[in-house]
């Protein structure tokens, strides 16, 4: 089933690579290029499931998330972390800010595929 | 002129250029990091459209072979005719297909030109800190020669400024014609490939009246063409692999620059001790705080990751 999907990334370019990677899953995509613009975004067009960048101005990734998180729980708005973060303590950061995934780039479009399908699927999200 | 400083304030002269050195070492090492990444970038475009190139001339070769076989004389006899109508549908169908896939990989080709610009913007901001730098060292050394033998010290360090200045400019210009170069030729790789793109269709026509030989040649042509096709996409995928490190490109630049502001800030603070030190007051709590500054400003590191290995899933 088709649902729409929120790419937020200060880079133009990650968030070109990521639409493409998704639409070829068969789902639309919106992008964002910061957590504000994201937020006006999530109202307006609900999606299904939200991937985000962390280092981004003026609204950066975990602002974002806690904010989404004070409206919608992990199951009815997924939210994936992606970023070049990579350490064990900013991971932990976004799981208990409730992230419902941690991707560090460069990430590989077929496993990015598998992720989006598992986490849309497994949280019946976008009902 | 000014008095000799103590035992304890030339201590505190050395703790300072030892934290200086440390600002400048980070400085270096990231702006190496990020023309590096920049440069494994441009490298791998630079792959990927050399396989462009060798699949559009395989394409130009496969056209050229279509049109020499349906003119060739010997060709035109009753068994070529009696082609089946099933095999020249397929042909076109064939070459619709090859048109469109080399549709898509230009799309991405000019995808990719326009990140290009953007990371020469990147080696614009880096050539402006090359400059900054350039500045500060300057400053420093009309300083040290207005404290005599007192600034021997801060010699030591500006002239370390200074080549860290001339080395980054240098590597930044070279990064600059590269990247202008790779551009270039971008460029001419799209003309090309939007003309034959453009001109796929009519060829596909043209073939109708192609006889089975064609088609026959055609088959280890248009093999040869879907596994360069799909090099192609290879290598695409692996440049944006390396791309999505533009944000943190801009991180690197970006933490650059703060150090930049806070060596400006400490530079104009030591030249006011060296006049505070001419006038025989003591200096060395102020140089210790100055010290702690320029020690913090190295440890400015937010970004952890420092190569391009393969990104990890944590699902939670």
């Amino acid at each position: 089933m088709t649902k729409l999907i929120l790419v937020v990334d200060d880079s133009a370019m990650v968030r070109r690579h990521v639409r493409l990677t998704i639409e070829k899953l068969g789902h639309f995509v919106e992008e964002a290029s910061d957590g504000t613009a994201a937020l006006e975004s999530i109202a307006k067009k609900r999606p299904a499931l939200v991937i985000s960048d962390v280092n981004m101005a003026p609204m950066d990734g975990f602002t974002l998330l806690s904010k989404i998180r004070a409206t919608y729980t992990r199951e009815v708005l997924p939210v994936l972390m992606l970023t070049t973060e990579g350490g064990d303590e900013l991971k932990a950061r976004g799981k208990t800010a409730g992230a419902n995934g941690w991707l560090v780039k460069p990430f590989d479009p077929s496993r990015l595929g598998d992720v989006v399908n598992h986490v849309l699927s497994s949280a019946g999200a976008g009902k | 002129m000014g008095s000799a400083w103590n035992v304890d304030e030339r201590d505190a002269v050395r703790e300072l250029d030892s934290a200086l050195q440390g600002v400048l070492a980070v400085n270096e090492a990231d702006l190496a990091r990020t023309k590096l990444l920049i440069a494994d970038a441009g490298a791998q475009l630079h792959s990927a459209l050399t396989t462009l190139a060798l699949a559009t001339d395989k394409y130009r070769q496969a056209l050229a072979l279509v049109e020499r076989t349906v003119y060739d004389p010997e060709h035109i006899d009753a068994s070529l005719a009696g082609a089946s109508s099933a095999l020249l549908s397929d042909f076109v169908r064939t070459m619709v297909r090859v048109s469109r896939d080399s549709m898509a990989t230009i799309e991405e080709v000019i995808g990719l030109g326009e990140q290009l610009s953007l990371l020469c913007k990147q080696g614009e901001i880096i050539d402006d800190l090359a400059v900054q730098t350039r500045q500060i060292s300057l400053n420093a050394r009309i300083e040290t020669q207005r404290a005599g033998t007192a600034g021997r010290t801060f010699e030591v360090v500006a002239n370390e400024v200074k080549r860290l200045a001339n080395g980054s400019l240098a590597l930044s210009q070279r990064m600059g014609a590269a990247v202008t170069a790779c551009q270039r030729h971008l460029a001419r790789v799209r003309a090309t490939a939007e003309d034959l793109a453009s001109n796929d269709m009519s060829a596909a026509v043209h073939a109708h009246r192609g006889l089975g030989a064609a088609i026959a040649l055609l088959d280890g042509v248009q093999r040869d063409l879907c596994v360069e096709l799909s090099q192609v996409d290879v290598c695409i995928a692996q440049t944006v692999r390396v791309l999505q490190f533009e944000d943190m490109v801009t991180q690197i630049v970006d933490l650059t620059i703060k150090r930049n502001e806070v060596l400006t800030r400490v530079l104009a603070r030591v030249l006011a001790l060296c006049g505070a030190a001419l006038g025989e007051r003591s200096i060395r709590p102020a140089l210790a705080e100055v010290s702690d500054t320029l020690r913090a400003a190295a440890e400015m590191t937010l970004v952890q990751q420092t190569s391009v290995a393969e990104g990890t899933v944590d699902l939670f």
